[in-house]
């Protein structure tokens, strides 16, 4: 007790180690996670961090515009483990824990963290180019694990109904081989001039679409049944088949 | 007179009772540091009461398990009018990373109206100062509410 | 006329000086000196002065709630008896020398009275009908037990000492004894029981390291846990005013005799009120002085005992520093 009392009679004249916290505002440390900030500028909306929020505080609402897409989003501060995980899996960078602690409020919407995406999402499919060394880091950073690559068979595939088009993997490749193409041209079009009726056309193609009258000189083509494959303007001898926009 | 010095009280003597509806025991161990030398919430009259009847603050942490939900609304019960309930955390708000448990049945917004909520996993001490001091304005403006 | 007069005199004395409103001012601020000081000895900013003011009046404006078993008058008349009592206490006992009403064995009726706060939260407590509170009342009934005895002995002390073999129990007249032949304290015997008397206030007023009874962290405050609103805030409040009575009365026993020199001699209706004013304060000082010793120190570096640790501090440690005060008193020393 004596030691204690020691201690108690000279803080007694000591001055207090309170901080005068409200009057004078303190500064979280370094690296604290604290208010999460958006920035709809860099985001791609590729939904990394919707999928690695562990409680479920991210929230995504699609706007529609006339130029692609608005993507609203919502991180719920009231929900959030500041975790960071968002954070350190977004490659653009869109999201930072601020060291912003003042986290209080009588209203639960002034919890929530938001902000506005524009995407353009582009019209063509992705596709590989001949530079590929099959490194598989497209495949690892798809969020939504849409491409299948195989290091000792040497392909590459995509699954065109998973893949949302956000162009992670686009900017993830080292060898800057993967791209969206152009959109294809949606049919194939005869210079009724240089057709001289051979029906080679007819014949190559896989789905039979095209039917070719040689006595009456029609080429009709069925466009619901021909898959843009291009057989027949490879096979046409007097290069009268081409795409054209529809 | 007397009625403008009770108003004027309430904001300056606020006690705060602390139920644990299953928390980590993170939100808990802050709200305690809130007292210490550091921070000393007792410079605007907080204290650590005992017993909710004592209570004009309470201060709920943790995800509302089941088995804590009936202890919760019987607690809320007992705390004389005015009263200001305070979330700490995310968990009392969302149930955080337990939401959807089949253990867990968050928010508390379901069983009474939380005034202030402080955000944070957990909140620095700050911040639950600041939370805190917020609830005893709040306090006050109840307290002149039953006044008129 | 005179008749009229003195029943305001008397109505002055009861409720604005030394009575109610004193008591009551001196309490509060006592107490709000108690916590700012065990918050700077902790070396915290700690709160205002005038905090248990604050708490006092917020819980003045608080719903006041009846448990279901609880009696009701017996549960909402308790503390108010109790504060009752603390300040008849407060108008027999001398301040600065000056004692409102005194008679002939005040002490003793102190010594009853000095019960009456402890019984009323006894028996609020136990109207409560909370099994914590029961427990709370048990706690409260021992240390009552385990302090009433030093207590006794060393008023049977004080009296041997002043009154010789006839023994004095007269405050009034323990006070003009220490004019005569210096303050009790002054007296070697006496020292032990000076002592003992400062290790019986925290018990009576019920601070740390001596909660037991209302030891909020483990039985929720004891007999105080149902309470609510104004009568919580009463009981906060005796607890304050308890502080300032014990006080004064240690200074009445101990250090009386000590305002000789102060005579300005500026009278108002013949009240010499300029002298009043200044023992007044000289008075609440050595209260705080005591309050300090006794109470925020012993608060600052203890943690609480269990009830059969203070029964036995206080029936061995206590009770022998006031037996041997009251044997050397008593052989003559």
């Amino acid at each position: 007790m004596i030691p204690f009392l020691k201690v108690a009679l000279s803080n007694l004249f000591k001055k207090p180690s309170t901080r005068n916290f409200p009057a004078h505002n303190v500064e979280a440390k370094p690296a604290y996670r604290g208010r999460i900030s958006f920035d709809g500028e860099k985001c791609r909306n590729c939904g990394m961090c919707v999928k690695v929020c562990s409680p479920a505080a991210i929230t995504r609402t699609e706007i529609d515009t006339p130029e692609g897409k608005d993507i609203k989003f919502e991180f719920d501060l009231t929900s959030c483990t500041f975790c960071g995980m968002c954070q350190d899996f977004c490659d653009e960078k869109a999201i930072t824990l601020t060291d912003d602690y003042h986290m209080v409020a009588t209203d639960a919407k002034d919890l929530i963290s938001s902000g506005v995406a524009h995407i353009t999402v582009p019209k063509g499919k992705l596709v590989c180019g001949d530079d590929c060394v099959y490194c598989t880091l497209c495949a690892k950073k798809c969020p939504e694990g849409a491409i299948t690559v195989d290091r000792a068979a040497k392909t590459w595939s995509v699954d065109h109904d998973k893949c949302t088009k956000c162009g992670t993997c686009v900017s993830a490749c080292p060898k800057k081989t993967l791209s969206f193409e152009d959109p294809k041209p949606q049919v194939v079009a005869l210079d009724s001039e240089k057709c001289v009726y051979c029906t080679l056309c007819a014949k190559k193609c896989p789905e039979g679409a095209i039917t070719v009258d040689r006595a009456a000189k029609t080429w009709e083509i069925d466009t619901g049944a021909c898959i843009l494959c291009g057989k027949c303007i490879d096979n046409c001898p007097k290069k009268a088949l081409s795409f054209k926009d529809a | 007179m007397f009625k403008k010095m009770v108003a004027a009280s309430a904001a300056k003597s606020p006690w705060i009772y602390h139920i644990n509806t299953g928390s980590c025991n993170g939100c808990d161990i802050e709200l305690v540091a809130v007292l210490t030398p550091r921070y000393d919430a007792e410079r605007f009259g907080f204290k650590l009461a005992g017993s909710p009847r004592h209570a004009d603050i309470v201060v709920v942490s943790g995800p509302v398990t089941s088995q804590s939900k009936e202890r919760l609304i019987r607690t809320l019960e007992q705390v004389p009018e005015p009263k200001v309930v305070v979330t700490l955390g995310s968990c009392p708000k969302s149930g955080n990373v337990f939401k959807g448990s089949y253990s867990v049945e968050c928010p508390v917004d379901k069983y009474t109206h939380v005034d202030v909520s402080i955000a944070g996993c957990t909140p620095k001490p700050e911040a639950v100062i600041e939370g805190l001091y917020k609830a005893a304005q709040i306090l006050k403006e109840k307290r002149e509410a039953m006044n008129k | 006329m005179t008749g009229f007069f003195d029943i305001i005199e008397n109505i002055i004395k009861a409720l604005v000086f030394p009575g109610l409103l004193f008591a009551t001012i001196g309490g509060l601020i006592l107490a709000g000196f108690d916590r700012k000081v065990i918050a700077r000895m902790q070396r915290r900013v700690g709160p205002p002065i005038l905090q248990p003011t604050y708490d006092f009046f917020k819980l003045a404006g608080k719903e006041t709630i009846v448990p279901h078993a609880a009696n009701k008058p017996v549960y909402l008349a308790a503390p108010f008896v109790g504060y009752v009592s603390l300040i008849v206490m407060m108008t027999l006992i001398p301040i600065g020398g000056y004692s409102a009403f005194s008679g002939k064995a005040d002490l003793i009726v102190i010594l009853y009275l000095l019960t009456i706060p402890a019984v009323a939260l006894i028996v609020g407590g136990s109207a409560s009908g909370s099994p914590y509170a029961g427990i709370g009342v048990s706690r409260e009934m021992v240390t009552m037990m385990a302090y009433e005895l030093p207590l006794i002995i060393v008023f049977l002390a004080v009296a041997r000492l002043v009154g010789g073999s006839s023994l004095e129990f007269s405050l009034q007249y323990i006070n003009a004894w220490q004019v005569a032949n210096g303050p009790v304290i002054s007296h070697l015997a006496m020292i032990p029981a000076a002592l003992a008397m400062l290790l019986v206030i925290p018990a009576e007023v019920g601070t740390q390291p001596f909660d037991v009874a209302e030891a909020e962290t483990e039985i929720c405050e004891g007999p105080l846990v149902e309470y609510s609103g104004l009568p919580l805030g009463m009981f906060k409040l005796n607890t304050a005013v308890k502080m300032f009575v014990m006080t004064s009365l240690f200074s009445a026993l101990f250090l009386g005799g000590i305002y000789n020199g102060i005579h300005t001699g500026v009278t108002l209706w013949g009240i010499h009120f300029l002298d009043i004013i200044i023992r007044a304060i000289i008075h609440f000082a050595i209260s705080l002085v005591v309050t300090l010793i006794c109470m925020t120190t012993v608060h600052a570096v203890t943690a609480r005992l269990k009830i059969e640790h203070l029964f036995k501090f206080y029936w061995t440690v206590v009770t022998g520093l006031a037996l041997i005060s009251l044997i050397l008193v008593w052989i003559g020393l």
